[in-house]
């Protein structure tokens, strides 16, 4: 007997036979797919780049166009060599371009953007076997070999930011320097200028200290109170820097939505940050006294003057300036040059945390946290082999 | 963010790895079990997924009343068949399950009249001692009781087994498992108490110092009943899961089975699977190859305890062999979702024209979302084993894309065992079933969760699964 059919049964038939799709499991339920892994770091690093547009007007779009459009036809030509039909790496390339121009200055001339795109395309990724295989991220080899090439290009005295009132439409060409001490606060921009030329901050942190009258601590002091711009600014971005680099709080709002989605796990960004927070705090800080000679300020994090707690000032600086938010924040999370597990991306945070600090403090390099996230990538297979997982019962 | 921190600090949620999976709101949840009508024939198998085939005891031709044994165990390994429903044997059929094709089933054509009989309800009396290790072996046998997840499938064979060897723990899984297949959770409410008491029982006869009720301590509502239920677990020490110094044990039991134990655990997936709930309750890791007996523990699902029960005597009760299984039959495709009683031995054809479509098929899945089988046509039948019917539609039913390893890591994160699963799929795409060895993918326990996260879609649970069977019989 077959069953009754009821009023309501449905007017579907069943599937004929062969009409089946078979195939393994998981059936019907949602994985990000690559895709949106790539598009959602794509609109990150957007955040990103439109954050510099603000602040940097058309000259952050010309270095963004410029970076894109080299990136996107070098990676079809590579294609076209190969005789491969380009799939979703295409949008892999639009990405690689977008973040490498968010490194560089916005001034910087369309040579070092070409040849910097060029590298990272080619050498970071195409030779390197492409995503999935390449050891060090793209846009860190890019960086570090156009600042080897180009260093005076791309180490300018003070580097232009639009003032309020010029922003997105301001022209960075007509530029005054920001007077010291006071900074922008306390003077308004000349009349016939549209941008402050500002001197970056990590390049603050990386060259000695200023000269200072007193203890070392004093040296600091100075820093905070003359030279290093308001906390505020280096947040917002009006303290300067890369296209991609100045504005800490777009960087933020980028991390966001890719822990949200699940694409970075936040430990590994929350390491670099707080180990390089307490680098910068224990690291000897270089200050230079009025007989010219260096000191050390040890324990600069603790440093306090006047009831200041400028040792702490000190410590935000170096986390917020240079290359270090855009490399923690939307360069390390890269799945395939950082490690493979939880606790590997955990030494991988506290690494680039760690290497950045040594290496702006103790080396004084430009660049440092693209140099430090390069080292890191290095030490992946190492940082693997450390974490490998035990297999259950062996 | 709970789930990232354990997921760096390792055992969060009781074990390491896996993923804490986004909630959804099941269209199923909390539904009444209902009956399936009789369709006009069965094909009911005689054997289940990996154990030898029943010896037909019944000839072409026979009458059958509901119940009768028509398939006889020879070996320790194989189970009694019984005729769900009353009809005639018309022939010796072969049938495919989702698991394996092929399988001998008779063919079973069911008398017109048959009047839909309810399933019995499940009243243990209060005054029964229990049985012993011999009754509920002997029920067990007679009933052609099976467990879904245990090995052997059996589960007179397993007790014995489990008896033989000995075991320091008991763990009846009540958690929910997979997504989407609700009917255990459904099973759970309405037997709780019968599954408590023979979860007592099964712990008291194979000798076991503790007995453990697995549930969701997410669930406020239904661990709330699950403690009422085994009264005698003390309140306040519930979160603990781990194992108990001697003096926490607590006897002081109204009745005759061992004391049960609450073990609320966080329903991180895959806690269900066996190996797993007896590294996040006991701490005992099972090695590769082996079952959770190889580690002194007992895991059994409390859909069994329901099962076992119905097979059992006590005054007022007729034992009921193991005839119908309880199906979460879902999915977008279907018009009336819900929890069946299904006769073992029906075709997925029937199952699906009675709960009706709403949207061109695409997709029919044996089990759930994340380890169940798709299948290539609708003659498959429903086994003891059946936990779920999944229709899927055009729109849910995603193709994968494979493309290349982005070696993001997350199928080695995620892993409950610890295994590498990329490189063990690297291994199963060359055949290097030698080199594979050492990467011990005979630990893997088949959860999916490695296809599940790849963003790459690689079928990778699929890889290592082929691995674990190669090195299996090499
Ligand atoms: S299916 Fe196997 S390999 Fe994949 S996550 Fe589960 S246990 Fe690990
Ligand atoms: S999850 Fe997929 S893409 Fe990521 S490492 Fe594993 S196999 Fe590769």
């Amino acid at each position: 007997m077959r069953h009754e059919r009821t009023s309501h049964d449905a007017v579907v038939s069943l599937p004929e036979p062969g009409t089946l799709r078979i195939g393994p499991a998981p059936h019907g339920q949602g994985r990000p797919g690559l895709v949106p892994i790539t598009v959602t770091f794509t609109v990150a690093a957007g955040l990103a780049a439109a954050a510099g547009v603000v602040l940097f007007g058309w000259h952050a779009v010309r270095v963004l166009a410029i970076s894109v459009s080299v990136a996107l036809l070098v990676e079809s030509l590579f294609n076209a060599m190969k005789g491969r039909s380009p799939s979703w790496s295409e949008s892999h390339a639009l990405l690689i371009g977008l973040l490498f121009a968010c490194t560089l200055p916005p001034t910087v001339s369309w040579r070092v953007v070409v040849a910097g795109s060029f590298i990272t395309v080619i050498v970071g990724e195409a030779l390197s076997g492409g995503v999935g295989n390449y050891l060090w991220h793209p846009v860190a080899l890019g960086r570090v070999a156009v600042q080897m090439l180009f260093h005076r290009e791309l180490s300018p005295e003070h580097w232009p930011v639009l003032g309020p009132g010029h922003l997105v439409w301001g022209n960075l060409g007509r530029a005054a320097e920001m007077p010291r001490p006071g900074g922008r606060s306390s003077h308004p921009l000349p009349q016939d200028a549209e941008a402050w030329l500002v001197s970056r901050t990590d390049d603050l942190l990386r060259t000695a200290l200023p000269t200072a009258p007193g203890a070392p601590a004093d040296g600091l002091t100075a820093f905070v109170r003359d030279l290093a711009p308001s906390w505020w600014d280096t947040i917002s971005g009006a303290a300067g820097g890369g296209v991609g680099e100045a504005c800490v709080a777009a960087l933020l709002v980028a991390a966001g939505l890719l822990i949200w989605r699940g694409f970075l796990r936040w430990p590994m960004a929350a390491t670099a940050i707080v180990v390089a927070g307490a680098a910068a705090a224990v690291l000897p800080a270089r200050v230079q006294t009025p007989d010219g000679m260096v000191a050390s300020c040890t324990v600069p994090g603790l440093a306090l003057r006047d009831g200041l707690p400028v040792g702490i000032a000190y410590v935000l600086y170096h986390l917020t300036a240079g290359g270090l938010p855009l490399v923690g924040l939307l360069l390390a999370p890269d799945p395939s040059s950082s490690p493979l597990t939880s606790r590997g991306h955990l030494m991988f945070g506290a690494i680039i945390g760690l290497l950045t600090i040594l290496l702006r403090v103790e080396a004084g390099l430009p660049a440092a946290a693209y140099w430090a996230l390069l080292a890191a990538n290095t030490l992946v297979p190492t940082i693997n082999r450390l974490t490998r997982r035990r297999v259950f019962g062996t | 963010m709970t789930s990232v921190l354990q997921q760096v600090f390792g055992r969060g949620g009781g074990f390491r790895g896996g993923i804490f999976l986004p909630p959804r709101r099941e269209t199923t949840a909390g539904m009444p079990v209902q009956s399936l009508p009789p369709p006009s024939f069965l094909c009911v198998p005689l054997q289940y997924d990996d154990g030898p085939p029943a010896t037909p005891c019944v000839e072409v031709g026979d009458r059958v009343r509901g119940g009768d044994r028509i398939g006889r165990a020879d070996s320790p390994d194989a189970v009694d068949v019984h005729a769900p429903l009353a009809g005639r044997i018309t022939a010796l059929v072969r049938v495919d399950s989702a698991r394996r094709t092929d399988i001998p089933a008779m063919r079973l054509e069911i008398s017109p009249d048959q009047a839909e009989q309810p399933p019995t309800p499940l009243r243990v009396p209060d005054d029964w001692d229990g049985p012993g290790l011999d009754e509920l072996v002997q029920a067990a046998e007679a009933g052609g009781v099976t467990d879904d997840r245990a090995s052997p499938a059996g589960l007179a064979a397993l007790l014995a087994e489990t008896h033989r060897r000995g075991v320091r723990h008991v763990i009846i899984n009540a958690l929910p498992g997979e997504p989407m297949l609700t009917a255990g959770a459904v099973l759970l409410d309405d037997h709780l108490d019968a599954i408590v008491r023979l979860a007592g029982w099964i712990g008291m006869a194979v000798g076991a110092e503790h007995t453990w009720l697995a549930v969701d301590r997410a669930d406020g509502a239904r661990l709330r009943r699950c403690r009422i239920a085994a009264r005698r677990v003390p309140l306040g020490r519930t979160r603990r899961t781990r194992m108990p110094a001697p003096q926490e044990t607590h006897r002081a039991a109204p009745v005759a089975g061992a004391t049960v134990r609450l073990a609320p655990l966080a329903n991180k997936y895959p806690q269900h699977v066996p190996v797993v709930l007896a590294a996040s309750i006991v701490g005992v890791e099972t090695p590769p190859g082996g079952t959770t007996l190889d580690v002194g523990v007992l895991v059994l699902e409390a859909r069994t305890m329901v099962d076992l029960a119905t097979a059992l005597a006590w005054a007022g009760h007729e034992p009921v062999p193991m005839t119908h299984r309880v199906v979460t039959v879902t999915g977008p495709a279907v018009a009336r979702p819900g929890h069946y009683r299904i006769p073992v031995g029906t075709r997925f054809e029937d199952v699906l024209r009675h709960v009706g479509l709403r949207q061109a098929v695409r997709r029919v899945v044996d089990g759930g979302p994340l380890t169940g089988r798709a299948l290539g046509h609708l003659d498959v039948v429903v086994t003891k084993h059946t936990s779920g019917v999944l229709a899927l539609d055009r729109a849910t039913d995603r193709v994968p894309e494979p493309g290349p390893c982005v070696r993001c890591g997350w199928c080695q994160d995620d892993c409950p065992v610890g295994l590498d699963p990329q490189a063990l799929l690297d291994l199963a795409e060359r055949g290097d079933v030698t080199a594979a060895t050492a990467w011990h993918p005979r630990a893997c326990v088949e959860c999916g969760l490695c296809s599940y996260v790849c963003p790459a879609q690689l079928p990778l649970a699929e890889g290592v699964a082929r691995l674990k069977r190669a090195v299996s019989c090499k």
